[in-house]
C-alpha cells in the first residue's frame, strides 16, 4: 500500500518535472476520448430518439394499406388508390389468420372541424374500439367509443391532444359537439399526446371515430384505407405476413390471373431495422475513430515514456544498485504512464460531456452520456497507458546497472 | 566475509576485442576491515568493485559472501543484496536531482520493508552531520556535502559492508577530509569499508591497502598505524 502511494507520488513529480511532455501526452489521448465520448453520446441520442419513437407506434404491428405504398420523400404514402379493401377482409384476416391478436380496420381523410367559431383541417381517422391497444395510444381524458357505438354508427369524437387544444384551450370538451365536415359528433375522449411519429407526422393532430360512421356519414364509401393487425409476438411476424397475403390475394382473387397485389403489407420490424443497422454503421465508425486515436494517443505516452526512461538512464542505474528489483523499476514506470493515461482519460471525459452537452443545446441532434460509456473511457485510457508504457518500464527495468550509472 | 577464488573478468567477448581486466583474483577480506584498493587506470579496480558489489557476474571464480556462492543467488536475492547487506558510494554521487537530501537518504528504504522511514533517514543524516540540511535539494549543497548524503544513504538500511568507488574523486581536500573521517568513524563501529582510491594520502588513512596491477593483486599489506582523517581535519581547521 504504502509503496503504491510512494510510487504515484514518484510519478507525479518526475511527470511535473516535464509539463511540457506530460502535457503532450496527456492531451493526446484525451483527444482521442473526447471524440469517442461525443460520438457515443450522439449515438445513444440516436437511438434512444428511434427507439422512443418506435415504443410510440407499438413494434408487433402489420400494416396492410390498399393499392401500392412509395416512400415519397421519405413518408410512405399511397400512390393509386384502390378501392378493394373492404371491413370484410380485416374480418376474414381475422378468422383465418393464426397467431394474431387484434385486427383494426381504419379508413382516414383530412377534413374540416368546426367547433364555436373556429375551424381546423385535421385528419379524421376511422377505426375500431381497439384503436387505443392496436396503436399503443391510451385515453388521457373521457373514455373511447365501444364497439356498440360502432356498430350503431353513433356519431362519437375522440379528440387527439393538438385538436383538443386548438379547438378547446383549457375548456372541458368532454359532452360538447363538434362538427366534423358539418355532421355533428359528440366528443367523448380525448388521446394522450404522443408528439411526432418516425417519419414526422404530428400524431395527436387528428380525431378519431367509429369506422362505420366513418364509412357512412363522413366518407360515404364502403372501403378500408388501412388494416392494422397486431400479431401476438415478434416471431410469427413473417408467417403472419404470408398469411394475410394468402387470405388477401384469394378473397380478391388476385390468383385466378395471377395479377399482382391490390394491397401493400408492411411492418415495423423492418422499419427498426433499417434504423438499427444505420445506428450498428455508426458504432463501426465509434470503434474505428476511436482504435486511430488511441493509438495516436498511444504512441504520444510511448514516445514520452521512452524519453523519460533514457533521461533517467542515470536514476535507474542507482536506483537497481541500492536494491531496487526489476519489478519496482517497472511498476515505477507503469504508474507514470498509467498516471498519463488516466489524466488523459479524465480531461477527455471531461471535454467530452461538455461538448457533448454544447452540441446537444445547439443543434438538433439529442446526445445522452451514459455511465457506461464514461466507465469504458476510463478502461480505454487507463489501458492505452499501461499496454504503451511497458515496453519502456520493461526497457528501464532491464538496464544494466554498471551500464546506467556511467551515464551522465 | 568476503572471499574471491581464481576470480577472472573478461569484457567483449561477443565483440572479439576481449580485454582481460582481472585474472585469477585469490583475496578474502574480513569483517571489519578497512581496505583501500589503489592502482593505475584501467587497471581493473572498478571492474573487481562492481564484482563485489554483485552489480556484475566474473566471467570465472568463485565470490563467496558471508560463505554463499553468488552465483547462487537470484535476481531478487541480488537485489536484497544490495539494498541491505551493501551500501554504495560513488565518485559522482548520483543523488536523484531536485529532491530532498531527506528523500535521497530514504531511497533504499522503499526497497526494503523497514518502518520509520522518516526516522531512520534523519539518523544516518545526523551520521554525516547533515540533519540541518534535510530539505536542501542537492544543487543547493557543496561536493562534500552531496557526497555526505550519498554516504546516509548508503548508511541507511545499516549495511554491513560499504563500497565507495573513488569517493573523494570530486572533491576538494577539505571535504576530502570530513568523508575520509566518515568512513574512519564507521569503520570502528564495524562496518567493512572497501573503496577505490588514487591518492596515496587516501591510502594511508584505510587500515589494509591493495594494489592492482594489470588485473592481478601486486600488492597487499596493513598499515600499522592508519592516519586520522579527523585529526588532519582538526588541523586544516586550525590553519584556516
Ligand atoms: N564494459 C566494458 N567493456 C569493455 N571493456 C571494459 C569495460 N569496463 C572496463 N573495461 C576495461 O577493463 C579494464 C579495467 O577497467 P576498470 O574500469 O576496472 O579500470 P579502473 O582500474 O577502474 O580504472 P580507472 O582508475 O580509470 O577508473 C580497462 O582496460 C577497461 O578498458
Ligand atoms: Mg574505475
Amino acid at each position: 500500500m504504502m509503496k503504491i502511494y510512494k510510487n504515484i507520488k514518484l510519478s507525479w513529480k518526475a511527470l511535473f518535472l516535464n509539463k511540457s511532455r506530460t502535457i503532450f501526452a496527456i492531451i493526446g489521448i484525451s483527444i482521442g476520448i473526447t471524440a469517442v465520448m461525443v460520438m457515443v453520446a450522439i449515438g445513444n441520442g440516436a437511438k434512444r430518439e428511434i427507439d422512443n419513437q418506435f415504443a410510440k407506434m407499438g413494434i408487433n404491428l402489420i400494416i396492410i394499406n390498399s393499392g401500392k405504398v412509395d416512400k415519397v420523400f421519405g413518408r410512405a404514402q399511397q400512390t393509386n388508390r384502390v378501392t378493394t379493401l373492404k371491413l370484410k377482409d380485416a374480418q376474414a384476416i381475422k378468422e383465418q389468420c393464426r397467431n394474431i391478436e387484434k385486427v383494426m380496420p381504419s379508413i382516414d381523410g383530412t377534413l374540416k372541424l368546426k367547433y364555436d367559431g373556429i375551424s381546423t383541417m385535421t385528419l379524421v381517422y376511422g377505426v375500431t374500439s381497439v384503436f387505443p391497444e392496436v396503436n399503443n395510444f391510451p385515453i388521457r381524458m373521457g373514455r373511447f367509443f365501444t364497439d356498440t357505438e360502432n356498430k350503431l354508427s353513433k356519431r362519437v369524437v375522440v379528440l387527439g391532444e393538438e385538436v383538443r387544444k386548438n379547438l378547446f384551450d383549457n375548456r372541458n370538451p368532454i359532452g360538447e359537439t363538434i362538427r366534423i365536415d358539418k355532421v355533428p359528433f359528440e366528443v367523448i375522449g380525448v388521446l394522450t399526446s404522443k408528439g411526432v411519429s418516425p417519419d414526422g407526422a404530428n400524431l395527436d393532430n387528428k380525431v378519431i371515430i367509429p369506422i362505420k360512421t366513418a364509412q357512412r356519414r363522413v366518407f360515404n364509401v364502403n372501403y378500408l384505407n388501412q388494416i392494422y393487425v397486431q400479431v401476438s409476438d415478434q416471431s410469427y411476424m413473417y408467417v403472419a405476413e404470408k398469411e394475410i397475403e394468402s387470405v388477401l390475394r384469394d378473397r380478391h382473387r388476385l390468383n385466378v390471373r395471377n395479377k399482382k397485389n391490390d394491397f401493400t403489407l408492411n411492418n415495423q420490424l423492418n422499419a427498426i431495422k433499417t434504423q438499427k443497422e444505420s445506428i450498428e454503421t455508426f458504432n463501426w465508425l465509434i470503434i474505428g475513430v476511436a482504435g486511430i486515436s488511441l493509438l495516436v494517443g498511444g504512441i504520444g505516452v510511448l514516445a514520452v515514456m521512452l524519453l523519460s526512461v533514457k533521461d533517467r538512464t542515470g536514476e535507474i542505474g542507482l536506483r537497481l544498485s541500492i536494491g531496487a528489483r526489476k519489478r519496482d523499476i517497472i511498476w515505477q514506470f507503469l504508474s507514470e504512464s498509467l498516471i498519463l493515461g488516466f489524466s488523459g482519460g479524465t480531461l477527455g471525459i471531461v471535454l467530452g460531456l461538455i461538448i457533448a452537452w454544447i452540441i446537444g443545446i445547439t443543434t438538433s441532434w439529442q446526445t445522452y452520456i451514459t455511465f457506461i460509456s464514461v466507465l469504458i473511457s476510463v478502461v480505454f485510457s487507463i489501458s492505452t497507458g499501461l499496454i504503451f508504457g511497458v515496453f519502456p518500464a520493461r526497457r528501464a527495468a532491464n538496464l544494466d546497472p554498471i551500464v546506467a550509472l556511467q551515464k551522465e | 566475509m568476503i572471499q574471491l577464488k581464481n576470480i577472472t573478468k573478461v569484457y567483449g567477448k561477443d565483440s572479439g576485442q576481449e580485454v582481460t581486466a582481472l585474472k585469477d583474483v585469490d583475496l578474502i577480506i574480513e569483517k571489519g576491515d578497512f581496505v583501500a584498493i589503489v592502482g593505475a587506470s584501467g587497471s581493473g579496480k572498478s571492474t573487481m568493485m562492481n564484482i563485489l558489489g554483485m552489480l556484475d557476474r566474473p566471467t570465472k571464480g568463485e565470490y563467496y559472501l558471508e560463505n554463499r556462492e553468488v552465483n547462487s543467488y537470484k535476481d531478487d536475492e541480488l537485489a536484497k543484496v544490495r539494498n541491505k547487506t551493501i551500501g554504495f558510494v560513488f565518485q559522482k554521487f548520483h543523488l536523484l536531482p531536485k529532491t530532498s537530501a531527506m528523500e535521497n537518504v530514504e531511497l533504499p528504504l522503499i526497497y526494503s520493508d523497514r518502518k520509520n522511514i522518516k526516522g531512520l533517514a534523519l539518523e544516518a543524516l545526523k551520521k554525516v552531520k547533515l540533519e540541518d540540511r534535510a530539505s536542501h535539494t542537492p544543487n543547493e549543497l557543496s561536493g562534500g556535502q552531496q557526497q555526505r548524503v550519498a554516504i546516509a544513504r548508503a548508511l541507511v538500511n545499516e549495511p554491513e559492508i560499504i563500497l565507495a568507488d573513488e569517493p573523494t574523486g570530486n572533491l576538494d581536500s577539505k571535504s576530502t577530509l570530513e568523508v575520509m573521517s566518515i568512513f574512519q568513524e564507521l569503520n570502528k563501529s564495524g562496518k567493512t569499508i572497501i573503496l577505490i582510491t588514487h591518492e596515496q594520502d587516501i591510502a594511508e588513512q584505510a587500515g589494509r591497502v591493495i594494489k592492482i596491477q594489470d588485473g592481478k593483486i601486486a600488492e597487499d599489506y596493513r598499515n600499522e598505524n592508519p592516519r586520522s582523517a579527523s585529526e588532519e581535519l582538526k588541523l586544516v581547521d586550525v590553519n584556516e
